[in-house]
């Protein structure tokens, strides 16, 4: 009765946003380990993006073309639904920093390690927000 | 996979850059060598650092993995650093004019080891500079860490 509720959806996706900035810590600290190994590629770690194109379109088509025939065109494709979105980690091969093939860039690395440490901060502290406000309620009918 | 292998792999990156560390000490300790148990002048050596469960794309199919190597998915985080061997830098020795020296040779020439106080300099910065990058790391582990242990208690 409470799993689907709206509340309980947004903190489902914001875990699973804490699931990728985790994830996202795991590839960082293994690219700083690799900051001296030659011919080493970086990985970084997709979700955001992916999450955020999910959200804007609408598993179902709002207005749905009339399609007699497998040919006909469809008005809008549907997006994927938020449930298929999962982090990956994706390696970056096409770049090189050094002679000696590392492509792996301190600044970059320490900047989004920065980053994402805040954005685990604010996720977490979000999460905790949201349950602190289903407790309220909670309490707020006990008391009536 | 967690963030607590994450600072084992943080870990062995400190452990790594500590000893080539080490070995640029040593070179450098030793710039004016020239007597080994080997016979002949000190020579410079040097760490080789090799990536632990690390995949590279090429063979990626050869595990049966073709999709993920065609669409760039490497699905698995590495394993960190470890130090493959410690190398002995085979370029030749310097000769240096010192008739004076026990060492020279007939004409007059000293084999010194083939060190650059330099080179050695920019590599201990450049180390010195990976090892707290790796520190950096470790810290913010236990940072997300703590900000997970506060899920629940209130937001604070």
């Amino acid at each position: 009765m409470f799993e689907n509720s709206f509340t309980m959806q947004t903190i489902e996706i914001m875990r699973r946003g804490l699931d990728a900035a985790a994830l996202r810590h795991e590839v960082i600290a293994d690219n700083l380990a690799n900051i001296d190994t030659p011919d080493f590629k970086k990985s970084y770690v997709t979700f955001e993006d992916e999450l955020k194109f999910a959200l804007s379109r609408p598993p179902k088509p709002s207005f749905v073309a009339r399609q007699t025939d497998p040919r006909h065109l469809v008005f809008d494709e549907p997006g994927p639904s938020v449930e298929d979105v999962k982090s990956r980690v994706l390696r970056q091969t096409d770049t090189i920093y050094r002679k000696d093939g590392n492509n792996v860039d301190i600044d970059i690395e320490m900047t989004e390690l920065a980053k994402n440490t805040i954005q685990y901060d604010v996720l977490s502290r979000q999460i905790s927000t949201s349950f602190q406000r289903i407790l309220d309620t909670i309490r707020s009918l006990r008391s009536a | 996979m967690s963030i607590f292998s994450s600072m084992d792999v943080s870990a062995s990156g400190l452990t790594a850059q500590r000893l080539r560390m080490d070995v640029i000490s040593n070179n450098i300790a030793n710039v004016d060598t020239t007597r080994t148990p080997e016979g002949g002048p000190y020579r410079r050596q040097r760490v080789i650092f090799e990536a632990r469960g690390y995949e590279p794309v090429f063979s990626l199919p050869l595990k049966g993995r073709l999709l993920d190597a065609l669409s760039g998915v490497d699905a698995r985080p590495g394993n960190g650093v470890r130090v493959s061997k410690i190398d002995k830098d085979s370029s030749a020795p310097k000769l240096v004019y010192n008739p004076g020296h026990p060492d020279a040779n007939e004409q007059g020439y000293v084999l010194m080891p083939n060190i650059s106080i330099v080179t050695e300099m920019v590599d201990m910065i450049s180390a010195s500079r990976s090892y707290e990058a790796n520190v950096t790391a470790v810290s913010a582990a236990k940072e997300l860490l703590a900000s997970a242990l506060r899920i629940g208690s209130g937001g604070r």
